[in-house]
């Protein structure tokens, strides 16, 4: 394969960065994955004009299409699901929730989250498991699966790049491989994705860019809970609401109708701003520039979200995403740092950007002002507006020195009756995908300024995972990407 | 280039009528679906007809699953709470084609046509097509469950509607919605030297669309623990059956089923051109071409003055539109004769009905050529002394069977058939090949009707009776 992009690299007498833009991009970066069953069609009428889009562009248009294809054929599951979830509500049980959403399953969940009502719980405890309770799980961990059945759990699966469930699952080390929702599912949420995790191919990389659980993750989850929640409203019944936006009254409201499905309106508002990302790719390029700028002068790039498994984690050694990002977040009012950051000081060589859940949050207001003091370069990713108003006073969005994210609103987007509080967020999702195409701008300006492909990581779940990824520590050792 | 030629080359768009229809395949509709449909020349029309038949399904399927799962619930619902489920919904040329006394695998949820005097707060209306009063729905607070029909002004193109009993909406009173992107003109084939297309649609996307709601209803009131008694003379089901799991949804397992089925009309084809040989034969030689089936909201209606259908084919039927049998063969106002010119065509439910096998006698008694579709199977077995399918000159219909596809727990036999869609996409794919065929013998192309709802619909209806008169076809 090399010797053929060599060849032809030569014959038309191009650089690796020309090469970049010309390589039409296939759904699945990885052989083995890009099987005629994922998404058949689809991939075809994904190949953009040659050379033409960007690559984050590219990679935001796929993530689209994985969307629609999970819309379109998912459609019912994801129904048949969040009934079942206010089922489980209704009758006073527990629903437990092991979602992947990135590279952690509470991504967009976390305490005081807007718009997030209070049905799930995260994570699970076994001592408190009962028959009819119900699991939302697709990445099981130590998570005791087989338990969870034989005691009664009504058990919704899907797959996940960390799991035997997934597509190419024959590629990961057995301790892994073998772990599987699926034979224990009562209803399967199919999403296409392999076991490789990202979608784009960067020649030089054997390491697929972009990962995409986190996307599909989020949109999945609030898809059913929009529904769920509805359900539970034509019942009479309410759930509380995370977030600190005043409750809903019960005037000039436009409360969603109770007896049609939600989700299709969460999914094709996600979609559009999704899409709306691209109006404000001047910004993310000019971030990418920002942090390159760091990068090679020796600085780092850190990415802050106030939850330690928020944006942080999703910028931490990941899979499908690049070594040279490294997770930062509160930690009782400190700073604190994922694997590869020892000791968090900060300069004004470094970059940072900050991954936003809202704009006025003051304990990102507090790291925000250390950030600034100690110099560092500051970029803000996340919706900017509560109820699409700016909020007066501080806002991050407002000071910091970079920023994107004004598709998407703090807030959730359903005013369900009974409920207090708008429900389901988009930000989440949209934080997750703009932080996404930032760095495929990242990498695309490493290449054009060096000539240099930066280190991706692979699945350190896959049999040659973790030895690539360690060869790319040596890598970016040596030269900060 | 002489005028066969052509036919195959003219790339088919989504509907037929050039200036009118320019929208239907526009943006709105069905955008970069139609591309799609794009197929080489040379592909037979009835192949390509039912291939745009399974890219509508299929759109039904990708964009309106959660709308078409929630009205399962919907009607559930009702039926736990002990109301009415009322039904007028669009299964071609009426709302009872796959609907009557005894039908196979219908778990008898729902009460055909809607009765103003009593309904009630709390029922359930799935209805496409219906002339109101609509006030009604209001003041009862009926649950509608709503769809586009061909005849009414919530299909596309609604501009082109002129009749007043068309002009009716149901968007505006529905619950629901379940969008099929039909158009005023419900046919979807051009054929060059018609403006009016052939091959409606309206039957196909009735029935798939029917029979997946009802079947996870039957999936969520058995997961309730309420059992139904399901038509027909099935046997009882044992506990050995191959109950469906019933936390999953169906829907899309009936779907994918009729999908693989109409793509097996391709596998008869060979069939289906032998009976559009022998219809030529019949309408060349001065005889007719009979659509029979036993009900007359069934096959026999579909092949009477059908928009987007020929004027060739006529409708012949034993039980009237109130399913009372009248003791004898009725064509809508014509003296049925049959001789020895005419072509019958036996649309089949099952393939053993002794009114079918009488009629079959008579046809036969009269010398008529009998040809069949539809399930010739029970229980994919072929059983009984004498079926239809074994005793007329062509059979098509191999790859539906008579009873329903879902065995579920607490029903006493299996629901939802396919054996109607089926039918439907059979008798039509046949119409297809009859109008290549006459293209080819003739050089002229058989009358093909409009919808009498539109502009110029009646005038054009009236033209083509009499040159059908005059000529035949």
């Amino acid at each position: 394969m090399h010797s053929r992009i060599n060849t032809l690299m030569k014959e038309r007498g191009m650089n690796r960065r020309e090469l970049l833009a010309l390589i039409p991009i296939s759904l699945a970066g990885y052989v083995h994955a890009a099987t005629e069953s994922g998404c058949p069609g689809m991939c075809r009428e994904n190949v953009p004009p040659v050379g033409a889009e960007p690559l984050s562009a590219r990679y935001i248009g796929k993530v689209c299409d994985m969307l629609r294809w999970i819309r379109g054929t998912q459609s019912e599951n994801l129904l048949e699901a969040a009934h079942v979830i206010a089922r489980t509500y209704r009758n006073g049980s527990v629903c437990w929730a092991q979602w992947d959403m990135g590279h952690s399953t509470t991504m967009d969940v976390f305490p005081g989250r807007d718009g997030e009502p209070e049905i799930f719980t995260q994570g699970y405890d076994r001592t408190r498991w009962k028959q009819g309770d119900l699991l939302l799980v697709n990445i099981c961990g130590d998570l005791p699966i087989e338990e969870a059945d034989q005691k009664g759990l009504f058990i919704i699966g899907g797959p996940a790049p960390w799991g035997g469930d997934a597509k190419g699952s024959e590629d990961l080390i057995d301790s892994i491989g073998k772990v599987k929702v699926r034979p224990y599912a009562d209803l399967w949420i199919e999403t296409n994705i392999t076991t490789l995790g990202a979608v784009m191919n960067v020649p030089g990389m054997p390491a697929p860019f972009g990962p995409v659980s986190g996307a599909l993750g989020m949109v999945t989850y609030w898809m059913m809970l929009a529904d769920a929640c509805r359900v539970l409203a034509r019942e009479g019944l309410s759930a509380p609401v995370k977030g600190d936006t005043p409750e809903l009254m019960d005037q000039n409201i436009p409360w969603a109708c109770l007896d049609a499905p939600l989700m299709d309106d969460y999914f094709d508002e996600v979609i559009r701003q999704i899409g709306l990302i691209g109006a404000e790719l001047g910004a993310l390029r000019e971030m990418a520039r920002t942090a390159v700028d760091s990068v090679l002068a020796g600085g780092k790039v850190f990415v802050y979200s106030r939850y330690a498994m928020g944006l942080s984690a999703e910028a931490s050694y990941r899979r499908g995403g690049m070594l040279l990002t490294r997770g930062l977040y509160d930690e009782k009012g400190e700073i604190g740092a994922h694997f590869g950051v020892s000791d968090f000081t900060g300069t004004k060589n470094d970059t940072v950007i900050m991954g936003l859940a809202k704009p006025d949050d003051e304990v990102d207001l507090r790291h925000f002002d250390t950030f600034r003091k100690r110099g560092m370069k500051i970029a803000a990713i996340g919706p900017s507006t509560r109820n699409l108003a700016v909020p007066e006073g501080r806002t991050i969005p407002k000071e910091a020195d970079l920023y994107s994210g004004n598709m998407c609103d703090t807030t959730g987007m359903f005013a369900v009756k009974g409920f207090p509080r708008k429900i389901c967020p988009t930000s989440g999702v949209l934080l997750n995908q703009m932080f996404w195409a930032f760095s495929m701008e990242v990498a695309s300006e490493i290449i054009r300024r060096t000539g240099d492909v930066p280190a991706i990581l692979f699945s350190g779940a896959l049999k040659w995972g973790m030895e690539h990824n360690r060869r790319m520590e040596q890598l970016y050792a040596r030269r900060g990407y | 280039m002489i005028r066969r030629d052509a036919l195959r080359l003219i790339p088919l768009s989504g509907a037929g009528m050039a200036g009118l229809t320019a929208l239907a395949t526009a943006q709105d509709m069905c955008a970069g679906k139609c591309q799609g449909m794009m197929n080489p020349p040379g592909e037979p029309l009835a192949i390509r007809y039912t291939k745009k038949v399974r890219e509508m399904l299929r759109w039904i399927r990708l964009t309106q699953a959660d709308n078409l799962l929630e009205s399962s619930y919907a009607i559930a619902r009702t039926v736990k709470n002990g109301g009415t489920c009322w039904c007028s919904w669009d299964m071609g040329h009426n709302t009872k084609f796959d609907m009557f006394p005894g039908r196979h695998g219908n778990p008898g949820i729902f009460t055909m046509g809607y009765n103003v005097e009593l309904s009630k707060n709390g029922d359930l209306f799935l209805a496409s097509i219906w002339g109101g009063p609509h006030e009604d729905l209001v003041k009862k607070d009926i649950f509608v469950i709503g769809g586009p029909t061909p005849w009414g002004s919530d299909a596309k193109l609604a501009d082109l509607i002129v009749r007043d009993s068309a002009k009716v909406r149901l968007r505006p009173y529905s619950d629901i919605w379940i969008e099929t992107n039909i158009t005023t003109i419900g046919a979807i084939m051009e054929v060059p030297g018609s403006p009016a297309p052939i091959g409606p649609v309206s039957g196909i996307i009735g029935m798939v669309t029917f029979w997946m709601m009802q079947a996870d209803a039957c999936r969520i009131l058995a997961r309730d623990g309420i059992a139904l008694q399901v038509e027909g003379d099935e046997p009882t089901l044992p506990d050995t059956a191959e109950w469906v799991d019933l936390n999953s949804p169906l829907m899309d397992d009936y779907f994918d089923a009729v999908m693989n089925q109409i793509e097996m009309i391709g596998s008869e084809i060979g069939g289906i051109r032998e009976i559009a040989r022998m219809a030529v034969d019949s309408v060349l030689s001065g005889g007719k071409v009979y659509c029979y089936s036993k009900y007359r909201n069934s096959l026999s209606v579909e092949g009477q003055t059908r928009r987007g259908g020929l004027a060739l084919t006529r409708g012949l039927h034993r039980f009237d539109g109130s399913e009372k049998d009248i003791g004898k063969l009725e064509s809508y106002g014509e003296e049925f004769r049959g001789s020895k010119n005419d072509l019958v065509i036996m649309g089949l439910f099952q393939p053993d009905d002794p009114i079918d096998l009488e009629c079959l006698d008579l046809f036969r008694k009269l010398k008529m050529k009998v040809v069949s579709m539809g399930p010739m199977t029970r229980e994919i077995t072929v059983t009984g002394e004498r079926t239809v399918p074994r005793e007329t000159d062509v059979h098509v219909g191999r790859m539906c069977d008579t009873y329903g596809r879902f065995a579920i727990p607490g029903f006493n036999r299996k629901v939802c058939p396919t054996s109607g869609a089926l039918l439907n996409q059979i008798f039509w794919a046949t119409c297809m090949e009859i109008t290549e065929e006459i293209i080819r013998r003739t050089g002229n192309v058989p009358g093909i009707f409009f919808s009498a709802a539109i502009k110029g619909g009646t005038e054009h209806m009236n033209r083509v009776r009499e040159i059908a008169k005059e000529r035949g076809y």
